[in-house]
């Protein structure tokens, strides 16, 4: 199991996710696949050992809680994939998500 | 008739409303209360006046006859609070600041700051902290390269959230600070210290003034002014310290103090903040850097409390320097009386000292009989009032509910709205999605996840929802720091009255009524606060149903009906 998981259908984000990610300290896992931002956040988040899972495609990027995967957790457009991954690596972390951003 | 008692408080005004026929008891039809509008006893108080009288009309079908009144003491409340004084003065020897949530490295180094273009050229023999602007990439590359051609990089300052990223592809041990927005307004060239301390723990070289000041070069004379920059960044992480442009030039006097009171006896002394405030009528006038104001009846002035146990926090706060005071002085009445009476048909009539419209009032909580010591906990002001056989005696203290608001939002940092719930509402940490950590230390899950604003974060519960503060605290520590202020300013004010009233004999009852009184912590501070004196501390409840709002106009409609 990983701690947290992306499954991303548009690769692009993956660097920023992994910059967002690797400036705080939360280890990151990302796979290409395919599907809706929603429907592979959830999916991811039925993978990952804390119950956080992310998903893309060509349009947003979610946060996924497996414990309530009726709503995405955090949403943001594809172009803003470093602070969402920042973001999402907090909310792993349990750290304060920087404001006003969020 | 229709008969209105109307108590026009500091920052609240109240009418009760009742049916009153000779030899009958008062058949209580209606409280209202809303914000007092312009200062107490001035003519601009007739607005809300007429506006909460309307509101009575609408609701009852019919316009009060009478307005029932107490005499007119018409006072001022203002709060001031002192400037940043150290601030200005740290500006002229360090630029000091606290920095990054995520930095990378550790332990403390000194450099001239030198942009990240300028490493491209000649090296330079001694040491130099990096300021960059870059992306991560290319900032790591340039700074590796540096290195290799004779560059000594003790440290970096950057721009964006990048340290650690920085810090991956460069040095790990290298401490860098992040997110210092303004590193464009960095003077390059001069000397800057830049201190990371382990994840949890607080920067220990550039918060001891000495050590900075070798840090920096600063002669024995700087390093006494390096306390302020020592002072600005302790308690935190990571801090960065830049030699200012004027140090070397001699130290400036140190300023006098900023505001200083004027006594009785015409005698003039500074205010010091961690002095105890003087008895009321003490201090009648006030000059210097809060303005200058005369007529005061009472004049009350608080630090802000920090928590025992975190030496960080209160030299944190002690660089705000933050006092709040709260002043009460005479104002003038400016035909009230004349606006009131045209709001009723029969007009408006004195009936009552507002101390025996208060004991009256009061005296209608089940089970107390009568209530011979009230103590009025207000907005502005902790009015105390007596009322024996051998008459009437009232104190006002300056300084209750919004001085306690206005510390809140000190100790926040936070607006004065967001304080005032602040201070009403319990607060919780959201330590996860579904958990919540509560003031007393439990636990306690959700059904729905928390939102990802208020993750981690300390936020009120507030009727049902959870409103994020921006503020760092435990809820165990916002806790103490609330519970203190209301002491200070209320547990204070309270002493302070019956001292000037020269106590209450030991077995009385001493009734609580008024805005601030409607706070269960305020009730057990007060309680507390009285606790050597031996007295029954109960809260007032107004005819059995209004709590301890109303007590005034209540108790004016029972003097009234009574001539």
């Amino acid at each position: 199991m990983n701690a947290v998981v992306a499954l991303l259908a548009e690769w692009s984000a993956e660097r920023g996710l992994v910059a967002g990610f690797e400036e705080e300290g939360v280890p990151l896992s990302c796979e290409p696949a395919l599907g809706s931002a929603e429907e592979l956040a959830r999916e991811a988040a039925s993978r990952s050992a804390l119950g956080l899972g992310i998903g893309g495609d060509g349009e947003r990027l979610v946060l996924g809680i497996a414990a309530s995967p009726r709503r995405p957790y955090l949403v943001s457009s594809l172009d803003r994939s470093r602070e969402f991954g920042r973001a999402a690596a907090r909310v792993a972390a349990h750290r304060p998500l920087p404001t006003p951003d969020w | 008739v229709l008969v209105a008692g109307v108590d026009v408080g500091n920052s609240t005004t109240e009418i009760a409303v009742a049916r009153v026929e000779p030899g009958r008891e008062p058949e209580w039809l209606l409280v209202l209360r809303r914000a007092t509008t312009g200062s107490k006893g001035s003519a601009e108080c007739a607005d809300g006046v007429a506006e909460l009288l309307g509101r009575a009309e609408r609701r009852l079908g019919q316009r009060a006859d009478l307005l029932l009144l107490a005499e007119l003491h018409p006072v001022e409340t203002a709060l001031l609070e002192l400037g940043r004084i150290e601030e200005l003065d740290l500006a002229r020897t360090a630029i000091a600041r606290p920095a990054s949530a995520t930095p990378s490295g550790s332990g403390v180094a000194v450099g001239r700051l030198r942009a990240l273009a300028e490493l491209a050229g000649e090296p330079e023999g001694s040491p130099v902290v990096a300021v960059v602007e870059e992306d991560f990439e290319v900032a790591a590359r340039a700074l590796r390269e540096a290195r290799t051609r004779g560059w000594t990089i003790a440290a970096a300052i950057v721009r964006g959230d990048d340290a650690v990223l920085i810090g991956n592809r460069f040095d790990g041990a290298v401490p860098i600070v992040d997110e210092v927005e303004d590193v464009a307004r960095l003077p390059l060239g001069a000397l800057a210290a830049v201190e990371v301390a382990e994840p949890g723990g607080d920067v220990e070289h550039v918060s001891d003034p000495l050590r900075l000041a070798v840090l920096l070069g600063l002669g024995p004379d700087e390093a006494r002014a390096a306390r302020h920059a020592a002072r600005a960044v302790s308690g935190h992480r990571a801090a960065i310290v830049v030699r200012g442009a004027s140090a070397g030039a001699p130290p400036r006097p140190a300023p006098s103090a900023p505001v200083t009171l004027v006594g009785r006896d015409g005698g003039e002394i500074p205010l010091d903040d961690r002095s105890v405030a003087p008895a009321p009528g003490e201090i009648v006038a006030m000059r210097g850097a809060a303005g200058d104001r005369d007529g005061l009846i009472d004049l009350f002035y608080r630090a802000l409390p920090a928590p025992p146990d975190d030496p960080g926090f209160a030299r944190r706060l002690a660089r705000r320097r933050a006092v709040a005071i709260a002043v009460l002085a005479r104002g003038s009445s400016g035909g009230l009386l004349e606006s009131l009476a045209e709001l009723a048909p029969a007009g408006a009539r004195i009936v009552a000292r507002e101390s025996e419209a208060a004991v009256l009032g009061t005296s209608t909580t089940p089970g107390a009989g009568r209530t011979p010591f009230v103590l009025d906990l207000g907005g502005g002001t902790v009015d105390l009032h007596r009322a024996g056989d051998d008459g009437e005696q009232a104190v006002s203290t300056a300084g209750a509910g919004e001085l306690v608001t206005r510390i809140c939002a000190a100790l926040l940092g936070c607006d004065a709205a967001v304080a005032e719930r602040a201070k009403r509402c319990r607060s919780a940490l959201v330590e996860t999605p579904f958990v919540l950590h509560h003031e007393d230390g439990s636990r306690s899950f959700l059904g729905e996840p928390a939102s990802a604003r208020a993750l981690a974060r300390l936020c009120l519960l507030d009727r049902g929802e959870l409103r994020p503060l921006e503020a760092v605290l435990a809820p165990e520590v916002w806790r103490g720091l609330r519970r203190a202020a209301k002491r200070d300013v209320i547990g204070r004010n309270v002493r302070r009255a019956i001292d000037a009233i020269g106590g209450v004999p030991s077995g009385e009852l001493v009734t609580l009524v008024g805005g601030s009184a409607c706070d269960a912590e305020v009730v057990d501070t007060v309680a507390a606060e009285l606790g050597d004196l031996d007295v029954a501390v109960a809260r007032g409840d107004v005819l059995g149903r209004h709590g301890p709002r109303a007590a005034v106009a209540v108790g004016l409609v029972l003097a009234g009906g009574s001539r």
